[in-house]
């Protein structure tokens, strides 16, 4: 009994919207009778109930292009744009046609632009980090052999980018990523051979200037600028092979567990941004895999010898480790979500408005 | 600015400032001896075993000023257990004096090895207390070496020869030509001496009138004292007591004093460097002496001298009893084997002023968790300071390589 009452109650409610989506289709007609018709004063008045409640989206843009060519005939211009406005609001992603539209209606839509002024993303992936060694620390005074492996790491993070217009937009970063590396150092002559992983958490801040296509389903981006990249922690994971010890063939292992080598790090760090990928339009929204190359600028390491207390670090015995004095380079493969924030405005003059957005220009009163 | 990028332009190279380097090549090493060369290139001294089954051998080798090898090299062979002492550079040659244990005969000689510049061998010989006299065996330890105004070499160490008398161990001093060839009782030589049961000498100097002073550790004057003493006596050019009051001793009541290093002083005099082993609870100490003149003046503990003792605040027990020192433009470095409570050693490095007051609120530590001994200590001239010692590595500790560290002029290993 309780199901048949829930399925009368849900099949009343759909007969309800068709009926009222029907009646607004009606009304609609009658509007654009009346617009054939030349009686353009009594369009408002028609279509404010099912523009207040009733129409869909598509109905909305009908209706307020339908007013809009209607205020223009009118010589009403500051009505005409808030119809267009309004219709914008209801579809930001509207575009004249002038083969379809009025030609002044076509005009009147050059004055507006949807384009969203922040945009926020939000992104995961994966990483892989290249340490480019400025001087090389050998604890083995004979030469030694290294060789750097690549490891993947990981990152996830968000973005906010500051649309200057549809293609050039600022973005600002913020995203944590763990970064991995791996060198291999071997000495024939001392017979070791030491594997040391690091594996780090850091903090980016990027900053950079994007363009990105303005239209189309696949929209490609390019992007550079620079990053502070904050390095919250460090920790070493060592393994030394001492082979033919203490006799031949035999040979002995130092493990331990993973050492926190933080203090051989800097905290702040800097670094070039340079990247592209593409967006992929779903619905209002997209989907974005973005490649990025981080080129580490200074050297991130300290206390070659040393541990915290600036006394003889016993890493130097354990494995032995001193780290060399490197940059890290990071490239990252990143998919992610991409919500516009859509702001249906009227245009203001290209350079003034970026101007205005610096702060450079004060707007001018209407 | 902000985009400038690191490069080696940009950055000061940290190995010309400091650094710490292994030496040795497979399986253990202990380090021994360090040259420092007027071109900023460094000799290293030290022994060398291969594998557990394998005899030890001298090892020698040659660093760059920034501590990479140049050059290294071996001697020894097999059955025969060579134990490095120490080396001087002479007439562009490196004379090594060893200890050679033979297996087959549990016999202990002295050698003396002549190695090229670039680590060549090219003459050797093997010293004793002189064939002829008797008791035998005998067996003989180098401690040291040291070069002769003749350009002949002096050994200084210790044997169990005793000759008639009752000594158990006397000091000896073992004396070649500039060939190596040795001066036996026949050319009027005195190979050894002792006023107590056990004799040692550490080191000998020979001043300009031929007179050669020793130090080292004896627990004479006989009748034998309670403990071992430091100890200094000269002996004129045929290894004969100078006059009838010829030897010094430095007491400290309840301990055994041994010396492990001597030092001319560059402001006259020498400087003594010996560990204390207090007789009730075995606790270490640190004992540096300076010997104000040239020329001793013989007597118990000569007012004219001074002192220095250093005692950890935390007990120190041990097996490896060594310390050394050298000269440095302010005063003295000292270098020497610390134990911490878990009774592993590590290298500690005081500095003292020419007053023999600390100069450094506290000693430089420097060694991991496994056993690290001092072996050498020199101040570079642009005030720069190379410590040399033996580390073992691992974890768990378990291998032995010499390690070669350039310090800044606070004992640090950074700018």
């Amino acid at each position: 009994m309780v199901r048949f009452i829930s399925f009368l109650f849900l099949v009343l409610l759909s007969t309800a919207g068709l009926s009222q989506s029907a009646d607004c289709e009606q009304t609609l007609n009658q509007a654009s009778a009346e617009f054939d018709a030349g009686r353009f004063y009594n369009l408002p008045g028609i279509l404010k109930p099912c523009l207040d409640n009733g129409f869909s989206k598509e109905q909305k843009v009908r209706s307020y292009l339908l007013l809009t060519q209607s205020y223009l005939i009118l010589n009403d211009p500051i009505a005409a744009e808030n119809s267009y406005l309004q219709l914008l609001t209801a579809d930001p992603e509207f575009v004249t046609n002038p083969s379809r539209d009025p030609v002044d209606v076509y005009y009147l839509s050059k004055k507006f632009t949807t384009t969203p002024v922040f945009t926020p993303s939000f992104r995961a992936g994966i990483n892989t980090s290249l340490p480019r060694t400025i001087y090389s620390i050998n604890t083995i005074a004979s030469p030694t052999n290294d060789e750097n492996v690549y490891k993947i790491g990981y990152q996830l993070g968000g973005a906010l980018d500051w649309n200057l217009n549809e293609r050039w937009s600022i973005c600002f970063g913020l995203g944590y990523s763990r970064r991995l590396f791996k060198v291999n150092l071997s000495n024939a002559d001392a017979g070791m051979k030491n594997t040391f992983i690091e594996k780090q958490d850091w903090i980016d801040i990027p900053v950079f200037v994007k363009y990105s296509d303005d239209s189309g389903r696949v929209r490609p981006f390019v992007y550079a600028g620079i990053s502070a990249n904050l390095l919250l922690g460090a920790k070493l994971s060592a393994e030394a092979i001492d082979f033919n010890s203490p006799s031949t063939g035999v040979q002995q292992v130092s493990q331990g567990p993973d050492v926190p080598i933080t203090y051989k790090r800097n905290f702040f760090n800097r670094s070039v941004v340079i990247g592209g990928g593409a967006k992929y339009k779903v619905a209002k929204n997209f989907l974005f895999v973005d490649v990025r190359y981080l080129m580490g600028l200074n050297n991130i390491a300290k206390n070659t010898y040393t541990d915290s207390n600036g006394q003889f670090d016993k890493l130097l015995a354990d494995y032995p480790y001193a780290s060399d004095l490197f940059r890290l380079d990071n490239l990252s493969f990143t998919i992610g979500y991409i919500k516009p924030l859509y702001d249906p405005r009227k245009r203001k003059p290209a350079v003034a408005g970026i101007l205005q957005k610096l702060g450079l220009k004060k707007s001018r009163k209407k | 600015m902000i985009l400038a990028c690191d490069t080696p332009s940009s950055i000061k190279p940290p190995d010309k400032n400091y650094f710490v380097k292994y030496f040795g090549g497979e399986g253990n090493q202990q380090a021994v001896g360090l040259i420092v060369n007027a071109d900023g290139t460094f000799f290293i001294l030290g022994n060398s075993r291969t594998s557990i089954s394998a005899s030890q051998q001298v090892y020698l080798a040659k660093a760059d000023a920034r501590g990479n090898l140049i050059w290294q090299t071996t001697y020894g062979k097999n059955n025969t257990e060579m134990t490095a002492q120490d080396f001087a550079l002479t007439n562009g040659t490196l004379v090594v004096v060893a200890n050679k244990l033979s297996t087959s005969t549990n016999n202990v000689d002295v050698q003396l090895i002549r190695f090229t510049m670039t680590g060549d061998t090219i003459q050797s010989a093997v010293l004793q207390i002189d064939p002829q006299l008797s008791p035998t065996p005998k067996n003989e330890w180098a401690k040291s070496l040291t070069v002769l105004n003749d350009g002949g070499f002096l050994v200084s160490g210790y044997t169990d020869y005793v000759g008639a008398t009752t000594h158990q161990q006397l000091a000896m001093h073992l004396r070649t030509d500039i060939n190596f060839k040795q001066r036996l009782t026949s050319n009027a030589w005195i190979p050894a001496s002792g006023q107590g049961n056990f004799n040692l000498a550490a080191k000998g100097f020979q001043t300009l009138r031929d007179t050669i002073y020793f130090f080292g550790s004896t627990d004479g004057p006989s009748p034998p004292s309670f403990d071992l003493d430091l100890w200094g006596f000269g002996l004129n050019s045929k290894a004969q007591p100078i006059g009838a009051s010829s030897s010094s001793t430095y007491v400290v009541n309840g301990s055994d004093e041994t010396m492990t290093s001597v030092i001319k002083a560059t402001l006259g005099g020498y400087l003594l460097t010996g560990v204390l082993v207090d007789k009730t609870n075995q606790n270490l100490s640190l004992k540096v002496i300076k010997i104000r003149f040239d020329d001793l003046k013989f007597g118990p503990n000569p007012i004219d001298d001074i002192q220095f003792s250093y005692l950890n605040s935390l007990p120190e027990k041990g097996p490896v009893h060594y310390a050394t020192a050298c000269n440095s433009g302010s005063g003295y470095f000292v270098l020497a084997n610390s134990y911490n409570t878990a009774g592993t050693s590590d290298m500690i490095l005081l500095k003292l002023d020419v007053t023999l007051q600390k100069a450094w609120d506290n000693p430089v530590t420097l060694g991991g968790d496994g056993e690290d001994t001092a072996a050498a200590v020199a101040e570079l001239p642009d005030g720069h300071i190379m410590v040399l010692g033996t580390i073992q590595l691992g974890n768990p500790p378990e291998q032995f390589k010499i390690a070669l560290m350039k310090l800044n002029s606070a004992g640090g290993l950074s700018d």
